[in-house]
C-alpha cells in the first residue's frame, strides 16, 4: 500500500494500474466474484457427469437401493449392442443431411438479407419463427404433413401424378423426414447467427469489391462474405453437429426410433435404455460416449478457431 | 418492490391461517396421476365430500411411463407422491423398486378390514388379479379396457358391410378391407401396425387372440412357437399385405386418418371414444365393435387400464390414502369415470348405475361383452418388456411390409426373446 501512496495523485491514470501487492486482494476479488458461477456449474453439470460416469461402471438400476461395481462390463456390452451401433449410425447420417444443409442455407439466405432494408426485419422473423416453437407440439404438425394419404404433400404429389412419398412410414425416408424437420428448426438460428457475424465485415471492403467488378451474387459470397465469416461458419456448424446429435423431440413423438429402428438415434436409446428399461448403468455409459462425441464437436471448435485465418 | 410486499403479505396470511390449525387439519394426500381430461372433476367431488382428507392434485404426468420415472424419481429424492395412479403393466416393476427401497404397501390389510362380503360385492376376482404381484394385491383396479375395433360406419355401409353383422373373423374383416379399398377417393380399409407401438399392446392382442402366452412357462422363451402361433403371424402379415395396408412406427397417422374419415377400421382402447367422438363432431359415424378372435374358444384379450397404488408410508395417511382409493373405486364413481371416458367401470356394482346409460350408447357396451376373453396384461419377467418389445417390433414391422415370411418372422422373435431371457 506504502507504493501507491507515495505516488503523486496527479500523476495517476484514469484507471489505476494494479500494483503488485493490489494483486493479491484482486486475484481474492475476481476469484469471489467467479465463486458463484464456478460452485453452480461444478453443482449443475461437472458433478453430474462424474456420477454418471461412476454410474457407466456399475450395474445399477433407476430406482433400486443397491448396486455393484462391475467396471466396463457396460462398455464391452455396449461394443456388442447392434443397436448401440445402429443408433449411432443413424445420428451420424442424420447430422450429416442436417448440418450441410441448414448452415449452407441459412448462409445464402444470410447473404440474400443483408443488402435488404425494409423487409430485413420481415423476413429474419419469418425465419426465427420455427426456432421458438416448441417442436414437441410442432411434431404433430409435421405428421400431418408428412402423412402419406391425407398430408398436403401426398396430394400435392398425387396432383402431379407422381407416387407420394410417406415419410415417416417408410423406413428408408423417415430418416430423410425427420432431418427436413430438424432443418426446418435449426435453419432460422443458424440465420441469425450468420446476420450477427456479417455485422463484422467493414462496409468498404464490400464497396471495394463492388469497385472491382465483384457484381454478382455468387462471386460475393464466394470470394468476399463466405472467407470474411469463416470464424462464424465455424461456431455455428459445431453447434449445429451438436443440436443435430441431440435429436430427440421428433423420434419420440413421430417415429418411436421406427419403422423397424430406422431412426433410433442415440439420445433416444440412451431415454430408453435409462428410463424405460431402468438400466441406469448402462444408460450412464451410452450417455458417457454420446458425451465424448459432444465434446470432439467443441474441441474441434476451439482448435479450428484458433487456426489463424489469413485474408 | 410492491409486488414482493404483497406476496409477502399473501404468504403471511396463508401460513397464518394454516399454521394454527395444525392440530385437526385434514390430512393431505398427493395425488399423482397422468393426463387423464375427465379426473379434475373427481378429485373434486372427493374432496368436496370428505372434510378429513384433502387430495392435492399433482400436475399430471405426459403419460403412463413418464409417471413410472417421476415416480421412481421421487421414491429416490423422499418426494414421492401418496397414491399413484400406475398402469397394469407398469405396477409389477414399480413393485420390484418399492420392495428394493422397503418402500412397499400392499394392500391386502386394508381389504381384509372390509371383510370378505364387501370384496365380493364391489370387485371380481379377475379384475382385482390384474393389480397383483405375485399373488399380493399392490393396486387397486380404477380403470380397465379391453381392445376394440372403431369403425367408420359410412365407410362399413358404402362397402356393403354392417356393423351390426361385423365380421367375427380376420379373415372377413380383411375381405371388408379389400371392399373399402376399393371405393377409391383415398379410402383405406384398415390400420393395424402390430409393431407400430412403443409397447407391445398390439401384439399381445394378437398373440392372446390365437389363445397364446407372451412366453413359455419357465420364461425361457416364446410361448407362441406353435401352430396357433404361426396362425397369428399368417394373419399380422394377410391383413396388412392383402390389404394394401400402410406400416406406420407410431399409431398417430393412422389415428389422424381415421378422425379425417378416411379409414375404416382401427384397434384402440375404449377410453378413447369420448375424445374421438369429440373429434370426429358429424364428419361420420363412429362406431365400436368387438375385437375379432383368431382362436373363438381358446383365444384372449390383454386388459388394459390402470391402478390405484398406495405410496404413503404413515398409518394416518394411509388410512386415509386408503379412504380415497375406496372412493376413486367405489360403483358411483366407476360410473362417473365411465360414462367421461369410455373405460369399463372396476366396480361390479356400477352396472346398476349404467344400464340405461349403456342401453342409449352402444359404442360404450363393446368393451364389454368381451369380458368372457380378458386377460391379464402380460407383464415381463425382470422388466426386460422393452428389450423384448426392441426386437419383436421390427420384426412384426417387415412381416407386415410382406418383406418377411411368417415361418422367418417366428425365427427371428423365437431367437431374439430366448436371448433376452438367456440374460435377463
Amino acid at each position: 500500500m506504502t507504493d501507491t501512496m507515495a505516488v503523486p495523485a496527479a500523476s495517476l491514470p484514469a484507471v489505476a494500474p494494479v500494483s503488485q501487492t493490489d494483486g493479491g486482494s484482486y486475484r481474492v476479488h475476481a476469484y469471489a466474484f467467479s465463486a458463484p458461477a464456478f460452485l453452480l456449474l461444478f453443482a449443475t453439470v461437472i458433478a453430474p457427469v462424474f456420477v454418471v460416469l461412476i454410474v457407466s461402471l456399475t450395474n445399477y438400476k433407476l430406482g433400486h437401493a443397491s448396486l455393484s461395481f462391475i467396471g466396463l462390463g457396460n462398455y464391452a456390452r455396449l461394443l456388442q449392442d447392434p443397436y448401440f451401433w445402429n443408433a449411432l449410425k443413424n445420428s451420424a447420417i442424420y447430422t450429416s443431411i442436417v448440418v450441410p444443409i441448414s448452415v449452407g442455407l441459412a448462409l445464402i439466405i444470410a447473404a440474400l438479407l443483408i443488402n435488404r432494408t425494409r423487409s430485413r426485419r420481415f423476413y429474419e422473423v419469418i425465419y426465427f419463427l420455427p426456432v421458438t416453437s416448441t417442436l414437441t407440439a410442432m411434431s404433430i404438425v409435421w405428421s400431418y404433413l408428412l402423412n402419406g394419404n391425407i398430408g398436403p404433400l401426398a396430394k400435392l404429389m398425387t396432383s402431379l401424378g407422381m407416387k407420394p412419398f410417406d415419410f415417416l412410414a417408410d423406413g428408408d425416408l423417415a430418416l430423410i423426414g425427420l432431418a427436413v424437420i430438424g432443418i426446418w428448426h435449426l435453419l432460422g438460428f443458424n440465420l441469425i447467427l450468420f446476420l450477427a457475424g456479417f455485422t463484422t465485415i467493414p462496409k468498404e471492403l464490400m464497396d471495394a469489391a463492388q469497385l472491382d467488378g465483384i457484381d454478382s451474387f455468387w462471386d460475393r459470397l464466394r470470394y468476399v462474405i463466405w472467407p470474411l465469416i469463416a470464424p462464424t461458419t465455424i461456431v455455428v456448424v459445431a453447434i449445429s453437429c451438436i443440436q443435430a446429435f441431440q435429436a430427440f423431440d421428433t423420434v419420440a413423438v413421430l417415429t418411436n426410433g421406427g419403422p423397424y429402428g430406422a431412426t433410433e438415434m442415440l439420445l433416444y436409446k440412451i431415454n430408453q435404455d435409462s428410463f424405460i428399461g431402468l438400466k441406469a448403468g448402462y444408460g450412464s455409459a451410452l450417455t458417457v460416449i454420446y458425451l465424448s462425441l459432444i465434446g470432439l464437436f467443441s474441441i474441434f471448435q476451439i482448435l479450428a478457431s484458433n487456426r489463424k485465418v489469413h485474408f | 418492490m410492491f409486488k414482493l410486499k404483497t406476496a409477502l403479505a399473501a404468504t403471511a396470511a396463508i401460513l397464518s391461517f394454516a399454521l394454527p390449525a395444525w392440530a385437526d387439519t385434514p390430512v393431505t394426500l398427493k395425488f399423482y396421476h397422468p393426463q387423464l381430461p375427465w379426473i379434475g372433476a373427481v378429485i373434486e367431488s372427493f374432496n368436496a365430500t370428505h372434510k378429513d382428507v384433502v387430495i392435492e392434485d399433482q400436475a399430471p404426468a405426459e403419460n403412463y411411463s413418464a409417471g413410472d420415472q417421476n415416480v421412481i424419481r421421487g421414491l429416490m429424492t423422499d418426494s414421492a407422491p401418496d397414491v399413484y395412479l400406475a398402469s397394469y403393466s407398469g405396477v409389477p416393476s414399480l413393485v420390484t423398486i418399492l420392495k428394493d427401497r422397503k418402500l412397499d404397501v400392499s394392500l391386502g390389510k386394508f381389504i381384509q378390514q372390509e371383510g370378505n362380503s364387501w370384496v365380493e360385492k364391489n370387485y371380481s376376482d379377475a379384475l382385482l388379479s390384474l393389480a397383483k404381484v405375485g399373488g399380493e394385491q399392490y393396486a387397486m383396479p380404477f380403470t380397465a379396457s379391453l381392445p376394440i375395433v372403431y369403425v367408420n360406419k359410412e365407410l362399413i355401409e358404402k362397402a356393403g358391410g354392417s356393423v351390426d353383422q361385423f365380421p367375427t373373423t380376420w379373415d372377413g374383416v380383411i375381405e371388408l378391407a379389400q371392399k373399402i379399398n376399393k371405393l377409391g377417393d383415398g379410402n383405406i380399409g384398415l390400420n393395424f401396425s402390430v409393431g407400430g407401438l412403443s409397447d407391445d399392446w398390439f401384439w399381445q392382442m394378437v398373440v392372446m387372440a390365437s389363445g397364446n402366452s407372451m412366453l413359455n412357462a419357465d420364461a425361457t422363451g416364446i410361448g407362441f412357437d406353435n401352430e396357433a402361433g404361426m396362425q397369428a403371424l399368417r394373419i399380422t402379415q394377410d391383413m396388412a399385405v392383402k390389404t394394401d395396408m400402410t406400416v406406420y412406427a407410431t399409431p398417430t397417422p393412422a389415428t389422424q386418418q381415421f378422425l379425417a374419415g378416411k379409414i375404416g377400421m382401427v384397434i384402440e382402447s375404449p377410453s378413447e371414444i369420448v375424445g374421438y367422438g369429440k373429434a370426429i363432431g358429424d364428419r361420420f359415424t363412429m362406431r365400436t365393435v368387438k375385437f375379432p378372435l383368431i382362436d373363438a374358444r381358446n383365444g384372449g384379450l390383454p386388459a388394459g387400464g390402470a391402478a390405484l397404488m398406495m405410496l404413503a408410508q404413515d398409518d394416518k395417511k394411509q388410512a386415509a390414502a386408503w379412504e380415497f382409493i375406496k372412493y376413486m373405486t367405489s360403483a358411483e364413481t366407476q360410473a362417473t369415470v365411465s360414462k367421461a371416458s369410455g373405460y369399463m367401470p372396476t366396480n361390479k356394482q356400477a352396472a346398476d348405475f349404467l344400464k340405461d346409460f349403456y342401453a342409449a350408447n352402444p359404442n360404450f357396451q363393446t368393451a364389454f361383452r368381451e369380458m368372457d376373453a380378458a386377460r391379464p396384461w402380460f407383464a415381463y419377467p425382470n422388466n426386460t418388456a422393452d428389450e423384448v418389445w426392441k426386437g419383436v417390433a421390427p420384426v412384426l414391422d417387415q412381416l407386415q411390409r410382406g418383406k418377411l415370411s411368417p415361418e422367418d418372422a417366428m425365427t427371428k422373435i423365437r431367437d431374439h426373446v430366448a436371448s433376452v431371457m438367456a440374460n435377463k
